[in-house]
């Protein structure tokens, strides 16, 4: 478990901190005078914007920002067991379940596995023993209502044909039935796959008499099961997903309806160097930089911008080129929505693209920005009839983007 | 909970903890003073409607972490070598190197070790200050803790 107090590094932290001196008299009327300015500042601009806001709100219903705030977490009562650090992947656990842990095979001693129930059977290998690295499980005596999350791990056994990495998070769906057990539970499973290797297999186990709930939490823990290196895994709840790509150190949070492209859409391009691409419609990879519609030089996947639709919107955000600490403002504190006059395309036909592309049905806005150290160029399109929920949507997207710093 | 005397009181009790954490987080005394000030002045704003010292507190803790986070995304280059020489107490050796462990960590895990084991923050807690999902702490606080029991001697085991 990784997420009680730890209090042998609390006390440290505590004798660290106990030499850090306060001297609070000297800032509190510095204090009191920002913050009745600040509420001064804040209650005229409330006046101000009153009606705006209220037809605003009224009319666009829009609360996508505040949600983000506000995914529940069905699962935040849960334990963890194992860590991505040490083992090598993680899983949440309902604390009634049972916990049976499983050695590691000897090419791999750090992954441990585990088998998780609803009821308080023990696994063991048709010896009588504790399963060790690949032993079969005995069933015998397993109840009819119960359910098992199994993890067993792989060794590295070699001549394996490379696979694509899993795809994460799991869901039934993506599990295949073997049959299940004779006289037992059934069984779907899939082999688990990272930077070519087979790391273990992902069992669920279900009884014939199994209840909806216990069922539901068993696909829940199949969704929180994670894998070190794999590089982007997603989080979803209330309608919105998060994306964390661990390659590149960001997380973005994007609603139903948009889409996170799987693959790199401007494979031509070095620097800067596409990190996500995110849109509301079916995406394209473009073969060279002219293959479809070239925005100025702004190195955004040609092709899909001729596939992008007046009602569609369209984010991309690439790392590295032209920006530099010496030449480009920090990130601004809230990203859009921008004017027209910020536009780089949409607010009028130019005369320097083709004449097919002079009415492209989007407006769309370049913003070059650093971040922790690391330089970016937000490309934000939104179709020239998106809806006002559309066109914060994309804002909000993009506001919800988050980087990792450089390490100091 | 509109009085200037209330404010002032919470105020005094509370600025050394907010302080420190932020000396914590940022290893910038001055940087952390700049914040805790700033946290301190937007609560003063909203003071009249904040109910009760709890709220109040959560809701410095979150304003100082958030605004941690922004100073820290604009500083390209962390400054190092910041606690002052008169801050080095009875056990200076010891705080050195635990601001040093701290150093090595990235913002997320630095906020996360901070505010879970030494501020005593449920996980959950965690993740609403710093506006993340508590699976997301989780993992920060696993990996910084493993980095700093890498670097420190900690005495004893997670419980």
């Amino acid at each position: 478990m990784n997420d009680v107090r730890d209090e042998a590094l609390g006390a440290l932290l505590e004798r660290a901190a106990t030499g850090i001196e306060s001297e609070p008299v000297d800032h509190l009327p510095e204090v009191l005078r920002r913050g009745s300015r600040r509420r001064a500042i804040r209650f005229t601009a409330i006046a101000a914007a009153v009606a705006m806001f209220v037809g605003a709100v009224s009319w666009a219903g829009l609360t996508f920002p505040r949600d983000i705030d506000q995914i529940p977490a069905d699962i935040r009562d849960w334990r963890t067991f194992a860590s991505l650090e040490e083992n090598g992947w993680t899983i949440q656990v309902p604390p009634p379940w049972r916990v049976q842990e499983l050695p590691a095979c000897a090419t791999a001693p750090e992954r441990i596995g585990v088998s998780v129930t609803n009821t308080d059977f023990v696994f063991r290998n048709p010896k009588g023993e504790q399963p060790r690295c690949a032993d079969r499980h005995v069933f015998a005596g397993f109840p009819r209502d119960g359910v098992v999350f199994q993890f067993q791990p792989w060794g590295d056994f070699g001549l394996i044909l490379p696979q694509a990495s899993t795809h994460l998070p799991l869901s039934a769906d993506l599990l295949e039935s073997s049959g299940g057990i004779s006289g037992g539970p059934s069984e779907r499973n899939a082999a688990v796959w990272v930077g070519g290797r087979p790391v273990g297999i992902v069992r669920q186990y279900v009884g014939s008499d199994a209840s909806a709930a216990d069922i539901a939490a068993l696909d829940r823990m199949l969704a929180s099961f994670r894998v070190r290196s794999v590089d982007r895994w997603t989080e979803t709840g209330e309608g919105l997903t998060t994306l964390h790509d661990e390659e590149r150190d960001y997380e973005v949070t994007y609603p139903d309806g948009w889409t996170v492209a799987d693959e790199n859409l401007t494979p031509w391009l070095s620097s800067p160097s596409e990190i996500l691409s995110l849109v509301t419609f079916p995406l394209r990879v473009s073969e060279q930089p002219d293959d479809g519609f070239r925005l100025f030089d702004a190195p955004v996947a040609p092709v899909a911008l001729q596939d992008m639709q007046p009602d569609d919107a369209f984010i991309s955000l690439q790392e590295g080129g032209g920006v530099s600490a010496g030449s480009t403002e920090n990130r601004p504190d809230h990203f859009g929505p921008r004017g027209c006059d910020e536009s780089i395309y949409g607010c009028r036909p130019s005369q320097e693209l083709p004449e097919a592309w002079r009415d492209a049905p989007f407006r769309a806005w370049w913003i070059p920005f650093l971040d922790g150290g690391r330089a970016f160029y937000l490309f934000v399109a939104i179709g020239t009839e998106a809806t006002p929920e559309l066109r914060q949507q994309a804002w909000a997207v993009a506001e919800s983007i988050s980087f990792e710093p450089v390490p100091a | 909970m509109q009085d200037r005397a209330g404010f002032e009181a919470f105020y005094a009790v509370n600025l050394p903890r907010i302080l420190r954490a932020c000396t914590l987080v940022l290893l910038d005394r001055a940087a952390a003073e700049d914040v805790a000030a700033e946290a301190f002045s937007k609560l003063w704003s909203h003071w009249g409607q904040i109910r009760g010292n709890d709220h109040a507190g959560g809701y410095v803790f979150k304003t100082a972490m958030r605004l941690c986070s922004k100073r820290r995304r604009h500083v390209a280059r962390e400054v190092v070598g910041v606690v002052p020489e008169r801050n080095l107490a009875t056990d200076p050796e010891t705080r050195v190197s635990v601001m040093d462990a701290l150093r090595g960590l990235p913002l997320r895990q630095r906020q996360s070790v901070v505010l879970r084991d030494w501020a005593g923050f449920e996980t959950s807690e965690v993740a609403r200050i710093l506006g993340t999902k508590e699976s997301t702490v989780r993992v920060h606080l696993a990996r910084g803790r493993a980095a700093l029991r890498a670097v420190l001697t900690v005495e004893g085991r997670e419980r």
